[in-house]
């Protein structure tokens, strides 16, 4: 077997020196000639024991045929072209293609695994106004909770977005329930900036709206996400946190493995049981209907992703930076 | 916070390793990063505040206690405190409450024979391992019946108090030009959000925040008056936020801790000065007119079974409820659940759900996937369109960057726009991020500038929105996404040929989405650089609108030839090319095949291609065609043909 291996190396490095038709009919008949080493090989076989002579049989085979193939293809390229080629080492010359930010294409793909489960992908605001943003979500003004969300604000009492609930309102008016979908969008925080706090980063808010939602379809859900998002069945566990506009809240953490081999748990994901208050604010009854709804941090995910140790590097702009991608 | 594991066994034994504890605690409470042993061999843990936001009684020994005990299926004790015997002692002390909305409970105590010394060893040791530092036996009795029972107290010296007719204390907003030194030697300037208490109704402290110095113990202290009372949780926070001073007191109160808490305080305060015989009690007021009770939520087991999405029996569900202390009654499937009155968090049956769930434990829950119908989902089509736009500018050569959403009026001024009429944080981080951009022009003017250090030549994009101040007050702002390109090219020197090749790339790409002959303007030229900026909405509805019409491929062959004109400054090239295709229906195609100049006179050479559908064509229809388009360029444009 190791002697075909390097029989079928051998035939394609001398292809590959070839610049003739002429030459093309000689290699023919070196190696698929009546007298040729493919023919010599097959004669070969008879002295095998009958299970051997099967494998050998097939494999011999299986050369013969990618050798034909070679051939074929190597005698088209020289009657087309019908001129001599040259160096067929030289470079070739690249057309300039671009790269797309590594935050848009994993939001693509958790975009996509969310598709493929039946959610929507609903777009988000950017700016918003304190009722939709915080007192539609329960959180009355002068809420002690509203520490929690360090935001910015306008002097017309108008917030760039610190968190893509912002739309939990919008989407409670708007659909008819049931219905799931998912929000990304663009958010600030009030935060001094360093290798991992950034004062912009994204998330994609999800929504699930039913008459039978629960605790354990949540949990479900989530489960599904980062299964598929990681690609293999990733130790999670489940702690309890606390926002108004959930009841219960909580928090999905993934174990996430370090360089030195070390594992830690890492918060991920926010979610929880849409508040009944949330529900009333919209019209929606909590007696009937019952919901639940997580933000996942798309930077975070990406970071680990690819090992990005500062998250600065996101809207730094520069293309040392983005063309690995 | 910090826990001490020591003090906790006061209440409830612990029968697990102390790590195991930490990750029971993480599960089913609040994460608990790490625990340490200290010299006196306590394990003190240090609990996350974040996820007990809502539990104000969770910031006390006796409350974790309380945790831990149904957490890990312990006992749990706690002392009760019988105040009966000093309730009826001589008052003298007058309360005054503005708002029983704002300070729902005042309580306050005379204790005589104090000598002020440092506190016992105990007393320091458990003090240190919560993190604060021992001051004297008063204080640290203050500090260590908060901390054990979650209800802040303030000692005043009662000297130090005026008390002709009895101590005249009171409880109100602050009004504008008052002011009032607190202990941390800092005179507050007051205003109508700050709740302070008074004697004789000038201020002595901030209310559930801190003491004041005129009222401040010294070595010469005999007599205090103790305080313990509730403030309102939001009035405090504002109070607090808007002085900039937040104390172990306010982030108690913060937490809308039970109005029923003063007299356990007070209870454990007496407790400790028995003990370590430091003092007497003489004089004892308590201002409560509205009694906080106790809330029942009536709900049944189906509803906690429904939001769970398991099936627990009855008897597991009343199990945990009564681990937590909460009282429940059945009657047929209702179920009668009495709240403690330290739960404040907990007010409706979804709260319940909660307890339920945490306790039973997460990890026991098994996931499952809701149902789905078959109809398709989809992205909004914005959305979609969105990603087509990006990927057909990365086969085109583009790289997406992000940039902020917030800008400075520099990189404005450095495109040479001016930074009006934006949305202005108010809270910015640096003036550089002071506004929220409606152009995306001066953002990638600046990625440009970077990359030019790096690269001879590079072509970005951005995707964002621009977004407008709105017009009327309630409004929201107008977002609107748009594309934004640059292409930069160091070697390239001649201006029209890098504007042509930047132009080419866009009108490829406007093609690929709209049939009009959309015309746009560089937004930038510069040398080396030319930049475009567009509308994504209006190409999108273009996108939209387009019923693109496959046309038939003509069976007969094509007539093409070249026309030359010698052309002048002020002719366009593009309105040439445009009255060409005007000027007959056979006309499938005019490009720009050639352009040179000739000892000052510039010519240009257009490829002219001529077809019909039906019939090969023949100089016979050509010919009055070719005439009439010289006819109309020599009269309309001025052109001379070049023969």
């Amino acid at each position: 077997m190791k002697e075909l291996e390097t029989l079928k190396k051998e035939f394609e490095t001398n292809i590959k020196e070839i610049k003739t038709e002429r030459e093309v009919d000689d290699i023919y008949l070196k190696y698929l000639g009546k007298r040729g080493i493919v023919n010599k090989l097959l004669a070969k076989l008879a002295t095998l024991p009958s299970g051997d002579k099967k494998v050998a049989g097939t494999e011999i085979n299986n050369l013969k045929k990618g050798i034909q193939r070679l051939i074929e293809n190597k005698k088209l390229l020289l009657t087309t072209e019908n001129i001599e080629i040259g160096d067929l080492t030289l470079p070739g010359i690249k057309p300039q293609i671009g790269h797309t930010h590594p935050i848009t294409q994993m939001k693509k793909y958790a975009e996509d695994i969310f598709l493929t489960m039946g959610f929507e992908v609903v777009d988000s605001v950017e700016v918003d106004n304190d009722f939709n943003h915080f007192e539609t979500l329960n959180f009355p003004k002068g809420h002690p909770a509203r520490d929690m969300w360090d935001t910015f604000w306008t002097k017309e009492y108008l917030l760039p977005i610190a968190h893509t609930s912002t739309m939990q309102h919008r989407l409670l008016k708007t659909r008819k329930p049931p219905f799931r979908a998912i929000i990304p969008g663009k958010c600030f925080r009030h935060e001094a900036t360093d290798t991992v706090h950034e004062h912009t980063f994204y998330q994609i808010e999800g929504m699930y709206v039913s008459k039978t939602a629960s605790l354990a379809e949540l949990i479900g859900v989530l489960e599904s996400f980062v299964y598929t998002y990681y690609g293999y069945k990733i130790p999670y566990k489940i702690q309890p946190t606390y926002f108004p506009f959930v009841e219960p809240g909580l928090e999905m953490l993934v174990e996430h493995k370090l360089k030195n081999g070390q594992k830690k748990w890492l918060e991920l994901i926010p979610a929880g049981m849409i508040h009944p208050n949330v529900f009333k604010m919209a019209g929606v009854d909590p007696n009937i209907y019952k919901g639940f709804a997580w933000a996942i941090g798309l930077d975070r995910l990406v970071m680990l992703k690819y090992g990005i140790s500062d998250i600065r590097d996101f809207h730094k702009g520069d293309l040392r930076f983005l063309q690995q991608f | 916070m910090k826990i001490s594991l020591d003090w906790v066994k006061d209440f409830t034994e612990i029968n697990i390793e102390p790590q195991k504890l930490c990750e029971l605690l993480s599960l089913k409470l609040s994460e608990v990063e790490n625990f340490e042993t200290t010299k006196s061999n306590d394990v003190v843990i240090e609990i996350e505040n974040k996820a007990l936001t809502h539990r104000g009684d969770c910031f006390s020994i006796e409350g974790i206690a309380r945790e831990i005990s149904a957490i890990t299926k312990c006992s749990f004790n706690i002392p009760n405190y019988d105040l009966t015997k000093v309730s009826n002692r001589n008052p003298a002390i007058n309360i005054n409450v503005e708002s029983i909305k704002d300070c729902p409970r005042y309580t306050a105590v005379k204790i005589t024979n104090i000598k002020l010394c440092p506190s016992p060893q105990e007393i320091q040791t458990r003090l240190i391992n919560c993190g604060i530092r021992p001051i004297n036996n008063i204080v640290d009795f203050t500090n260590y019946a908060m901390l054990e029972t979650g209800q802040p107290l303030h000692a005043f010296d009662a000297k130090k108090l005026n008390k002709e007719g009895g101590y005249n204390l009171g409880v109100r907003r602050a009004r504008e030009g008052e002011n009032v030194e607190t202990l941390d030697d800092v005179t507050r300037n007051l205003s109508k959000h700050s709740l302070i208490i008074t004697n004789d109704d000038k201020p002595i402290a901030l209310a559930g925040i801190m003491g004041g110095k005129d009222t401040e113990m010294d070595e010469n202290t005999t007599e205090i008056i103790l305080e313990a009372a509730n403030f309102n949780n939001f009035v405090t926070r504002k109070s607090s936020r808007k002085l900039g001073l937040r104390t172990e007191a306010s982030l108690r109160f913060e937490k809308n801790l039970d109005s029923n808490l003063t007299k356990r305080g007070i209870g454990k305060f007496i407790f400790l000065i028995n003990k370590y015989n430091t003092g007497k009690v003489e004089g004892f007021n308590n201002f409560y007119p509205e009694k906080q009770t106790a809330t029942v939520i009536e709900t049944t087991l189906d509803f906690f079974n429904k939001n769970l999405g398991i099936v627990l029996k009855k008897e597991e569900v009343l199990d945990i409820l009564s681990s937590l202390t909460f009282k429940a009654s059945t009657e047929g499937d209702t179920l009668k659940i009495t709240i403690p009155t330290f739960r404040r968090d907990v007010s409706i049956k979804e709260d319940l759900v909660e307890e339920i769930a945490r306790i039973y434990g997460y990890e026991n829950i098994t996931p499952k996937l809701p149902s789905k119908s078959m109809g398709p989902t989809m992205l909004e089509p914005n959305l979609d369109f969105i990603r087509q736009v990006k990927e057909l500018l990365k086969v085109l050569g583009y790289s997406e960057i992000y940039s902020y959403s917030f800008v400075g009026e520099d990189i404005y001024k450095n495109v040479g726009l001016s930074a009006k009429n934006m949305l202005e944080i108010l809270n910015p981080i640096s003036p550089q991020l002071m506004f929220i951009r409606d152009n995306l022009l001066p953002s990638m003017y600046e990625k440009v500038e970077l990359n030019k250090n790096s690269f001879d030549n590079f072509k970005l994009f951005e995707i964002g929105k621009e977004i407008h101040k709105p017009e009327t007050k309630n409004d929201l702002p107008q977002e609107i996404y748009t594309l934004c390109v640059a292409y930069y090219d160091k070697n390239q020197t001649d201006l029209e040929t890098l504007y042509r090749k930047a132009k080419g790339d866009i009108e490829t790409f406007i093609a690929n989405f709209s049939d009009e002959d959309i015309t746009l303007e560089p937004a930038v030229i510069k040398p080396n650089l030319v930049m475009y900026k567009i509308n994504l909405e209006e190409l999108h509805r273009n996108c939209l609108a387009r019923g693109k019409e496959i046309k038939d491929i003509s069976k007969y062959p094509p007539v093409i030839e070249n026309i030359s004109f010698y052309v002048k400054k002020k002719n366009r090239v593009g309105n040439i090319i445009k009255k060409i295709k005007a000027a007959s229906s056979l006309i499938t195609t005019v490009e720009l095949e050639d352009t040179y100049k000739d000892e000052g006179d510039k010519s240009i050479t257009l490829k002219i291609v001529y077809q019909d559908i039906n019939k090969s064509l023949s100089d016979y229809e050509i010919a009055p065609i070719r005439e009439q388009i010289i006819r109309l360029l020599e009269k309309g444009e001025e052109l001379k043909v070049r023969k």
